[in-house]
């Protein structure tokens, strides 16, 4: 029972990471591979402060989004005149930079050794303690992510995203700001991811920076691609499957040296697979005519 | 340069790309309520002076005056704020999204398009959405575009494609509207309904500045006519005087 209240916390604190790239990779075609890097903020920013500082989860929750959608702006309006193609590096840079600072700052994030015994969110008096209520707690939160980018996605801020992803001088052309709506979307991504970060930081008890690295930014990209693209359910779909499939190898009695090569393979190969004769992904988006009922 | 009298003047514009003048110290202005072309041979420079203009591209030199203001340092969607809107040769339409959102979404002034409006109880935007789908579908029936309304742009035939394109730059609400070879691949009945649309915009205020080919069309409905060749401009004026003209018929009407 608790194995699975494991399971379904971790889906759901990928499902929020996901969610979240899918605003800027799937409404506005920004594909980013610094997903792990706001994450792994918003992990630390959670640990440090409930470890060294006493914060409340709840206190530092809103520290680390703030330091994530700094972040995330800031990448956003450096980039703002790149291709795609070359956005993507950029993106996989930022991605780099906090790793090493994750790293190599060993006197706030305690580089290799990482971050022990964070404890549990607490707030008024009740800890979210044991797998029950810390589960409901992850599931809130995505309950929550997932409504924000539904009502960003759906409404017509969505459809400006959606056309400035086909094409970015023609929305620019009918009076909308490109570059605003780029920076805004970007800093809110990074900012949900930040949550996902922070819970994952609570869900494990442990952090260290080995976890933040491209292979995630990479791993949750795949979790878009295969929920599908530009739906915000297809990215809680795509987290549930992607999560849960490889927890099965545990039942199988495989060794922990031969399950991770097979879950990597197994993620590879889902990637071809669904590219190949699923493009869109497990829910694929839907556009709305918008036309008013008369 | 006085930037209070005219409503829209062009004065010493130049653009190079590399070592190629595409736009060499042109100067004209357009007046309000005209439909003024601009013809040319292909790469006499006039889809770059509409980039200009719109701010896609910036100037080598030279000011761009719209109602007193200075253009030339204005991004694309600030020039659009100020009244001024365009459409591409291309078309550049949002191909995935239904006829009705293309249009939709060109409409100025939505509270759901910024972060927190998004947020907003239904009931608060409620008369604001009621009065853009009505300006919304008004266009589309302007335009003979009603009951496509919920097709996707991909699906439409090119002819369509363009009323939407057309559709679109109406909805930015622009006063002065920019159209990039606007006949270009249409038969002839519709670019009869293409010419009876644009005298009936300007007719009802708009000021129309295009590019077209379409000679015919250009001279029909045109009040002036401006004539660039690699990059400078070789004369301006009304339809029959650019028709007698014979350094136009030499250079363009190859006559």
């Amino acid at each position: 029972m608790n194995y699975l209240l494991y399971v379904i916390s971790l889906i759901a604190v990928y499902g929020i990471l996901t969610v979240a790239l899918n605003l800027a990779v799937g409404y506005t075609g920004i594909l980013s591979l610094a997903q792990a890097a706001f994450m792994g903020i918003g992990a630390y920013a959670a640990a440090i402060l409930l470890t060294q500082w006493g914060f409340n989860f709840f206190y530092a929750l809103p520290v680390g989004m703030a330091i994530a959608g700094l972040l995330g702006a800031g990448l956003a309006w450096a980039t703002l005149r790149l291709k795609a193609e070359y956005y993507v590096i950029a993106s996989f840079g930022f991605q780099i930079i906090i790793y090493n600072i994750l790293l190599n700052w060993i006197g706030l994030t305690a580089g290799p050794f990482g971050i022990r015994q964070i404890p549990p969110p607490a707030a008024f008096g009740f800890t979210f303690l044991g797998p029950l209520r810390f589960t409901a707690l992850t599931l809130g939160f995505l309950a929550i992510c997932v409504w924000v980018a539904w009502r960003l996605g759906e409404s017509a801020f969505g459809k400006v995203l959606r056309a400035i992803r086909e094409d970015d001088a023609a929305a620019a052309s009918i009076g909308k700001n490109v570059s605003r709506y780029k920076i805004v979307i970007f800093t809110v991504s990074a900012m949900l991811a930040s949550i996902g970060g922070a819970l994952y930081a609570c869900l494990i008890t442990f952090i260290d920076p080995f976890t933040f690295t491209i292979h995630e930014s990479i791993f949750i990209l795949a979790l878009v691609i295969i929920g599908g693209s530009g739906n915000v359910f297809g990215s809680v779909i795509g987290a549930a499957v992607l999560i849960s499939i490889p927890e099965m190898l545990r039942f199988f009695d495989v060794p922990t040296t031969v399950a991770s090569p097979i879950r990597e393979i197994l993620y590879g190969a889902l990637m071809i697979i669904f590219l190949r004769f699923r493009p869109k992904g497990l829910l694929p988006e839907r556009i709305t005519t918008g036309v008013a009922r008369s | 340069m006085n930037h209070t009298d005219l409503y829209f003047q062009v004065e010493g514009l130049s653009k190079a790309f590399g070592g190629l003048q595409a736009v060499n110290d042109v100067t004209f202005s357009v007046a309000q309520g005209s439909l003024t072309s601009l013809i040319g041979p292909n790469g006499a420079g006039k889809t770059t002076v509409f980039d200009l203009i719109s701010g896609f591209i910036t100037s080598d030199e030279g000011h761009i005056v719209f109602k007193g203001q200075e253009l030339t340092t204005r991004k694309p969607h600030d020039i659009v704020s100020l009244g001024m809107a365009r459409t591409f040769q291309h078309l550049g339409l949002f191909y995935q999204l239904s006829v009705w959102d293309n249009v939709f979404l060109a409409l100025p002034g939505k509270r759901q398009e910024r972060l927190w409006g998004v947020f907003l109880p239904r009931f608060m935007v409620r008369a604001e959405r009621r009065s853009l789908d009505q300006q919304t579908g008004d266009i589309l029936e302007f335009l003979g575009l009603a009951e496509k309304a919920g097709e996707q742009v991909a699906n439409l035939s090119w002819g369509d494609q363009k009323l939407v394109s057309l559709g679109r730059l109406l909805a930015t609400g622009g006063e002065f509207l920019l159209m990039d070879e606007p006949a270009s691949g249409l038969s002839d009945e519709q670019i009869d309904h293409l010419k009876s649309l644009l005298r009936g915009l300007v007719s009802k205020g708009k000021t129309i500045f295009l590019i077209d080919h379409n000679m015919e069309a250009v001279m029909d409905i045109s009040d002036w006519i401006i004539v660039l060749d690699f990059g400078k401009i070789l004369v301006e004026g009304r339809p029959e005087e650019i028709l007698a003209n014979e350094e136009v018929n030499r250079v363009y009407l190859g006559v």
